[in-house]
C-alpha cells in the first residue's frame, strides 16, 4: 500500500507550451490532487483538463466566487473541465484541483478546485468528467484559445491520496 | 441498515506515517440508511472525510453529519449556494444536525454522484466546541443540475469526537451501492 499522500509526478515548464501531459497514471490511489501554477503568454485566464485524450463535449464545469467586492457564478458544458487561475501578470496563478475517486468504474469522475488570481478573482469550482472510466492519462492546458501559451516556468504537480 | 466505517489500522501497521493518514473508508455494496465512522482514534489534530455520494430518493440535495451521535439541538449550519445562476446563503441555529453536504438524487443520470471535502478542525480538544468547513457539490452536463456548496458549521460540545454518522435529512431515502466515504487523519507537529 503506498503511503496515503504521495506526490506522482511533476512538470515545470522550460519553455513555452499549450499544455502538460500526465500519462500512465496509477490506479494505486483513490483521490487525486491537480496543483497549478500558471501564467498565460495570452489573454486568457482559463484553461481546462481533458481525461483519456476525451476531446468530446463530455465535461461541465461551474463556480461561485467574487471579485472586489462582486459576487460571480456560472456553469457551463464544454470539452474540457474548465477553471480558472492563469495570469498574464508577474504572478503565477494558483490552483489546487480535488478529483475524487479518480480511478472509479462506477462513477463519473467530480472534482473540485480553489482559485485565486492575482487581479482578484476568489472562486470555488465544481466539475464533471461525464465518463465512468478510471482516469490514466490527464492533459492539462489551454485547449479553448489558440496562441495562450504557458510561458516558462507554469508547473502542475500531480498528487495521489489513498484510502484505508 | 446501518453501515461501519472498517478500521484501517490493522493494514496500516508497520507503515511510515507522515502527516496526512488514512483512518477507515466505506464503499456501499447495498443500501445504507446511515454511514458512520466509530471509535475514531485520537491521534490526529484534525479530521477530513472526502466522499462521493448518491441516494434512492429523488428530491433530497443534502446530507447531515452528526458527532457523537448527538441529536439534540446544539448544532449550528451554514452554507453559500450556486445552481451557477444564482448565489443564496442560509443559517441554522439550534439544528440537530449539521449540514447541509451534497449529495446526487436519484433523478439525475446513472453513475451521477455528489461529493465533497469536510474537515473537522481540533475534533479531539475538549477546551473547544468543534467547527466544521466543508466544500462540496454535484454536478451533470444539463443545465440547472449543478450545486456547489461552502459550508461551515458547529458542534456547541467541547466533547472529543470519536463518532461521525451521515444520514440524510428527514430520513428520506437511502444511499446506494458504490457511495464512498474516506475518513483521513491530519497532524501537526
Amino acid at each position: 500500500m503506498p503511503a496515503t499522500y504521495n506526490a506522482i509526478a511533476t512538470t515545470t515548464l522550460t519553455a513555452t507550451a499549450a499544455s502538460i501531459s500526465f500519462t500512465s497514471i496509477t490506479s494505486s490511489y483513490t483521490d487525486l490532487v491537480v496543483v497549478v501554477k500558471a501564467k498565460s503568454a495570452g489573454n486568457n485566464t482559463t484553461f481546462g483538463l481533458k481525461f483519456n485524450g476525451d476531446t468530446g463535449s463530455n465535461y461541465g464545469s461551474g463556480y461561485m466566487g467574487g471579485q472586489n467586492g462582486s459576487t460571480l457564478t456560472t456553469f457551463n458544458s464544454g470539452t474540457s473541465a474548465s477553471f480558472n487561475a492563469q495570469s498574464q501578470s508577474s504572478e503565477f496563478a494558483p490552483n489546487v484541483i480535488h478529483i475524487l475517486n479518480y480511478a472509479n468504474t462506477n462513477m463519473q469522475k467530480l472534482m473540485f478546485s480553489e482559485v485565486n488570481q492575482p487581479n482578484g478573482y476568489t472562486l470555488q469550482y465544481c466539475a464533471i468528467w461525464s465518463n465512468t472510466s478510471a482516469i490514466t492519462t490527464i492533459d492539462v492546458g489551454n485547449f479553448d484559445s489558440a496562441g495562450n501559451h504557458w510561458v516558462t516556468g507554469t508547473s502542475v504537480t500531480i498528487y495521489g491520496i489513498a484510502k484505508a | 441498515m446501518e453501515l461501519l466505517g472498517t478500521i484501517a489500522s490493522s493494514t496500516r501497521q508497520g507503515l511510515a506515517t507522515n502527516s496526512f493518514e488514512s483512518i477507515a473508508s466505506v464503499t456501499l455494496t447495498s443500501t445504507a440508511s446511515t454511514i458512520s465512522f466509530t471509535s475514531i482514534s485520537s491521534s490526529y489534530t484534525h479530521l477530513q472525510i472526502r466522499y462521493n455520494s448518491r441516494h434512492d430518493n429523488d428530491t433530497q440535495n443534502n446530507m447531515y453529519m452528526r458527532l457523537n451521535s448527538d441529536n439534540s439541538s446544539i448544532y449550528m449550519r451554514m452554507y453559500i449556494f450556486t445552481d451557477g445562476t444564482t448565489i443564496q446563503t442560509i443559517e441554522d441555529i439550534n439544528t440537530d444536525a449539521m449540514g447541509y453536504f451534497s449529495v446526487a438524487n436519484s433523478s439525475r443520470t446513472a453513475n451521477n454522484f455528489g461529493g465533497g471535502i469536510i474537515n473537522i478542525l481540533d475534533y479531539k480538544n475538549t477546551s473547544k466546541n468543534k467547527s466544521v468547513l466543508a466544500r462540496t457539490g454535484r454536478a451533470q452536463q444539463a443545465s440547472g443540475t449543478t450545486g456547489i456548496l461552502m459550508s461551515a458549521g458547529q458542534w456547541a460540545s467541547t466533547s472529543a469526537v470519536d463518532t461521525i454518522t451521515f444520514g440524510m435529512f428527514a430520513g428520506e431515502g437511502n444511499f446506494v451501492t458504490n457511495t464512498t466515504f474516506a475518513l483521513y487523519g491530519i497532524k501537526t507537529a
